[in-house]
């Protein structure tokens, strides 16, 4: 088997697994139910959501703004870099200043860019 | 090394045992911290089972839904969380063999945890209940935070060995382990492995707070899977650092793997006791802070470990 | 993977089928949190398509990129989809017929294109590592091309920061008046000498929080003139949460 073989079969290991798990679960509850006094209750209708107390007044489901939409933005951004960085490790020591002065050149313009995010508020958003 | 193939289906079921012997240890700590020290064996023995006792409880709860629940989105976000850890582990040299060890395997880790994002959100959006959903966007708010610092401290320890592969990696530590001339990346990493496991300090997308954010809905298997999904990623992580920054198997005396089990023990341990010793972050607090001072000083750790690589 | 033995081929069919599937359930869920994810579904098996190509980095940073990515952009479509729940039925396809005609024309377009060109063949074996020969591209030939997109995301950035932020120097100063045109004159054009001065401080007063670790700015030379805090009807009509919730976190 080959690396990436082997993470396929590591993954149907995983999956295989889970799906033990959740026939177990099946399985043992179903008999759980059936001992106890409210049978038929795995056809139990749908409960409520928890809200401490107070009946849920609207789906949770809807448009749900996040404050942190800038930030969100600015990792997409930054987050781009890597695709660099992992494969400049590979050559640093071979290349030599080169590497280092241009990955770092890159670098600083992007956290200027990240610092002038900061000064302007757009990390926080409570 | 490449022959053992068995490997696939040893490492899950090592990594559950870790995963059980820390939530016990977890249990203990916590217990003694509640009624005072165990008495007698026997006591200590019964706590220490709790999280197993625990399980067996979840494994045969029946199921409850809430209205209009997305249950397959449910499903699936709680079953991405171990599978995530698990493939994570792949790359772990367990001191005799790793599942595989391809040239790229720290990305292959990067990536793997990256999806505890699309988990974690999965679950909380799932059951339609405000609080859940919640603590589902409590980890993406966590993971733009901590991701960055997180990526460049895998980074650097690459840059050290001038390799991805994780096993060139170990071997570059032969005389002197990584934690000791990149601190920084060191402790940054720590930190992100704790947050990528929403544990201790950055246990908000569970919060207590939330009434158990993401996990609030959850019951039975799924409850099951979520949770030990949630320990076999901070068992990964932890043990993800041994090869990068603490020397893998290198040591003197014991064999490669007697010293991977114990420094994954002591930094797993470490990072079990620091959930007692901090405060819970608040997330908007620690996006400053990742930002500006994290992310800056894992920057300035990779500048000097790649000068002194130039140099070397 | 690069042996093509007979299992990367059939690996290779099944994850092309399963993307194929997922990519079609993108438009066909009702719910925004679904076709997101079936999305990063289809992405993850192109991943894996490349990583069948021998091309390790390429198919690991793809499912790396495109997990955060797809989770940050579900995040989005919540935001601004209508009935992002799925609660009700919508539909993501628009000009059902035309689209139909425009993708079957470029459908057979490509596959003509597989079999009508000649495919060129390699003289040159395949990189034994292909990351390590990305990276001696990207510091030599190819250095332009990264300094080039250094300063695109700081671009990114910056614009993201000028156009997105409300509490920055560019957001709201001054509140709509609220009594039709007749108000103050627009912001932009107002000469008074204090302006500088309340541009920065007004929107930081509703953020401010005992707590905070900014509690000590500019609040409290800000004038007390009785106005109405400017970010506010900002904060709370915002069309984007119409029911009023927030994200607590």
């Amino acid at each position: 088997m080959n690396e990436w073989e082997r993470m396929l079969a590591l993954l149907g290991v995983g999956v295989a697994a889970l799906v033990v798990l959740h026939g177990a679960g099946a399985l043992l509850s179903r008999r759980r139910l059936g001992t106890a006094e409210v049978r038929g209750a795995e056809h139990a209708p749908p409960v409520g959501p928890f809200t401490g107390g107070a009946p849920p007044a609207a789906h949770a489901f809807s448009r749900f703004h996040v404050r942190w939409y800038a930030v969100a933005m600015i990792f997409l951004a930054f987050d781009m870099e890597m695709l660099f960085m992992y494969p400049w490790v590979r050559v640093v020591a071979e290349t030599g200043t080169t590497a280092v002065v241009e990955m770092f050149l890159f670098l600083g313009i992007l956290f200027a860019g990240v610092t002038y995010a900061w000064r302007e508020g757009a990390l926080r958003w409570s | 090394m490449a022959d053992a193939w068995w490997s696939v289906l040893a490492l899950p079921v090592m990594l559950v045992v870790a995963a059980c012997v820390a939530a016990g240890f977890d249990a203990l700590l916590g217990a003694s911290a509640a009624y005072g020290p165990a008495g007698s064996v026997r006591v200590w023995g019964t706590r220490a089972a709790t999280p197993l006792r625990e399980a067996r409880r979840l494994l045969g709860q029946p199921a409850r839904r809430t209205k209009a629940a997305d249950t397959a989105l449910v499903r699936v976000g709680t079953a991405l969380l171990p599978t995530a850890a698990l493939l994570a582990g792949a790359v772990l040299p367990l001191g005799f063999t790793a599942v595989s060890d391809p040239g790229v395997g720290i990305v292959w880790f990067n990536a793997m945890e990256a999806l505890a994002w699309a988990a974690v959100w999965l679950t909380g959006w799932g059951p339609n209940a405000a609080l859940s959903m919640i603590g589902g966007y409590r980890f993406l708010a966590l993971g733009l935070a901590y991701e960055l610092p997180h990526m460049f401290a895998l980074t650097t320890a690459g840059l050290g060995a001038g390799s991805l592969r994780v096993g060139e990696v170990v071997a570059a530590q032969e005389g002197l382990w990584f934690a000791v001339w990149m601190p920084v990346a060191f402790a940054v990493y720590l930190l992100s492995a704790l947050a990528m496991a929403f544990w201790g300090p950055f246990d908000q997308p569970v919060g207590a707070d939330a009434a158990q954010g993401a996990a609030a809905e959850l019951s039975g298997v799924d409850r099951l899977v979520f949770f030990g999904g949630r320990w076999l990623l901070l068992v990964v992580a932890a043990a993800f650092s041994v090869p990068l920054f603490l020397g893998g198997g290198h040591g003197p005396l014991l064999p490669a793997w007697a010293w991977t089990v114990v420094k994954t023990a002591a930094v797993l341990a470490l990072l079990i006791g620091v959930r007692r010793a901090l405060p819970t972050l608040r997330l908007d607090r620690f996006m400053g802070l990742a930002w500006m001072v994290l992310l800056p000083l894992v920057l300035l750790q990779a500048l000097a470990v790649s000068v002194v690589v130039v140099l070397r | 993977m690069t042996d093509g033995g007979v299992w990367a081929g059939v690996v290779s069919v099944v994850l092309a089928v399963l993307a194929v599937i997922c990519a079609v359930q993108v438009f066909r869920f009702d719910s925004m949190a679904r076709a997101t994810y079936a999305l990063l579904g289809s992405l993850l098996c192109v991943g894996g398509e490349v990583l069948l190509l021998g091309l390790d980095y390429l198919g690991v940073v793809i499912v790396l990129m495109m997990t955060v990515e797809m989770a940050l952009m579900g995040v989005f479509m919540v935001m601004f989809m209508m009935n992002p729940g799925g609660l009700m039925p919508m539909t993501m396809v628009h000009n059902a017929r035309g689209a139909a005609v425009i993708s079957g024309l470029v459908f057979a377009g490509l596959t003509a294109g597989i079999f009508l060109v000649p495919w060129p063949v390699s003289r040159t074996r395949a990189p034994a590592d292909p990351t390590h020969d990305l990276g001696r591209a990207l510091m030599g030939p190819h250095m332009l091309t990264m300094m080039t997109l250094g300063l695109a995301l700081f671009a990114a950035i910056v614009a993201t920061v000028t156009l997105a932020t409300a509490r920055g120097r560019y957001g709201p100063s001054t509140p709509a008046p609220p009594h039709g045109p007749k108000g103050p004159e627009h912001p932009d054009e107002t000469e008074a000498p204090e302006r500088p001065h309340e541009q920065e401080a007004a929107p930081e007063r509703p953020h401010v929080r005992e707590d905070s670790p900014h509690a000590h700015s500019r609040e409290d030379l800000t004038p007390s003139h009785g106005r109405q805090d400017p970010a506010h009807p900002r904060e709370t009509g915002s069309p984007a949460h119409p029911h009023g919730r927030e994200d607590p976190s």
